[in-house]
């Protein structure tokens, strides 16, 4: 659950709840673009 | 073939796709979504063999169903990326008047989806139609199925493996995100699954693990084993690790334990 975010591994937390601005920024960075971004 | 470089480049944009999507509208379901994300990467861009031109018989493809509707982000964004529809529609994720809401729909007549899900528990009753389907018209393509493990707790889903087993129905692999979670907290703590492993073999069901249930190389090998085992007079399960496990290691290490909570 969650993989690749690490603050969203392993917890139902984020079962149903999304990211605010901060929280996405730092899921971003741990994921770079490799396909383009729609 | 994708190399599984490729896989993994195609994973981590999709991984983007979720938490931007879910981001945008302030709803939706990352958890889960991103839990599956290898495995639906590699079933699509490596396993399956179907038409983008889609088309709801499905005649001579693989068949994928997704049960546990509320992973739609992930769903979406691998349909896209796979060229069902344009990527640029991932941008409408949950808003008025989208063929993307919040759990996928049939009527809103997006390529690649074959049932509306999110209530759970149906899927796999579904995927069993159609397998049957298959056999009946001398269609030698898989239906392949995915569904949560809190999702387990539907009495449909043992209705739904006991007809299998029971007919037969060996043209079709079910997978089960195995995470340990679900909406309210730990699946062991709200309806605890004991041996999901037990349940199905007790069943009629062949089962295997894939036990780094988010790497590429092991899903890809699960899978292909999962093919071989196909043909057999059972249903093949195959149980995704996707969890910390720690909880599934105490079953196996006391049995007797999994037994008495499967009850």
């Amino acid at each position: 659950m969650g993989n690749g975010v690490d603050f969203m591994m392993h917890t139902h937390a984020w079962h149903g709840k999304a990211p605010n601005d901060a929280q996405l920024e730092i899921a971003l960075n741990q994921n770079p673009e490799t396909l383009g971004d729609y | 073939m994708p190399t599984t470089q490729q896989l993994q480049d195609f994973a981590q944009q999709v991984r983007r796709d979720i938490v931007r999507m879910v981001h945008t509208v302030n709803s939706g379901h990352p958890g889960g979504s991103l839990g599956c994300n290898e495995f639906l990467t590699v079933l699509y861009q490596d396993v399956m063999n179907y038409s983008t031109k889609f088309t709801m018989d499905g005649k001579n493809e693989d068949l994928f169903f997704l049960s546990n509707g509320h992973i739609s982000p992930l769903f979406y964004s691998v349909l896209a990326r796979s060229g069902f529809f344009p990527v640029s529609e991932l941008a409408t994720f949950r808003k008025l008047n989208s063929r993307l809401q919040g759990h996928p729909t049939t009527h809103d007549g997006l390529p690649g989806i074959r049932i509306s899900s999110g209530s759970l528990g149906q899927g796999m009753s579904v995927a069993i139609g159609a397998a049957q389907t298959k056999k009946l018209n001398g269609d030698s393509k898989l239906i392949y199925s995915l569904h949560g493990d809190g999702e387990m707790q539907e009495g449909q889903i043992w209705e739904a493996a006991m007809y299998a087993a029971g007919k037969k129905v060996d043209n079709y692999i079910a997978t089960i995100d195995y995470n340990g979670q679900q909406i309210d907290g730990a699946t062991d703590d709200v309806l605890p699954l004991g041996s999901l492993r037990a349940k199905f073999e007790a069943f009629g069901w062949i089962v295997l693990d894939v036990e780094k249930g988010n790497d590429i190389e092991s899903i890809k090998k699960g899978l292909a084993e999962a093919k071989s085992l196909t043909g057999k007079g059972k249903p093949v399960c195959i149980l995704l690790h996707t969890g910390n496990g720690k909880w599934r290691r105490f079953y196996d290490a006391y049995p007797r334990l999994a037994r008495k909570s499967a009850k």
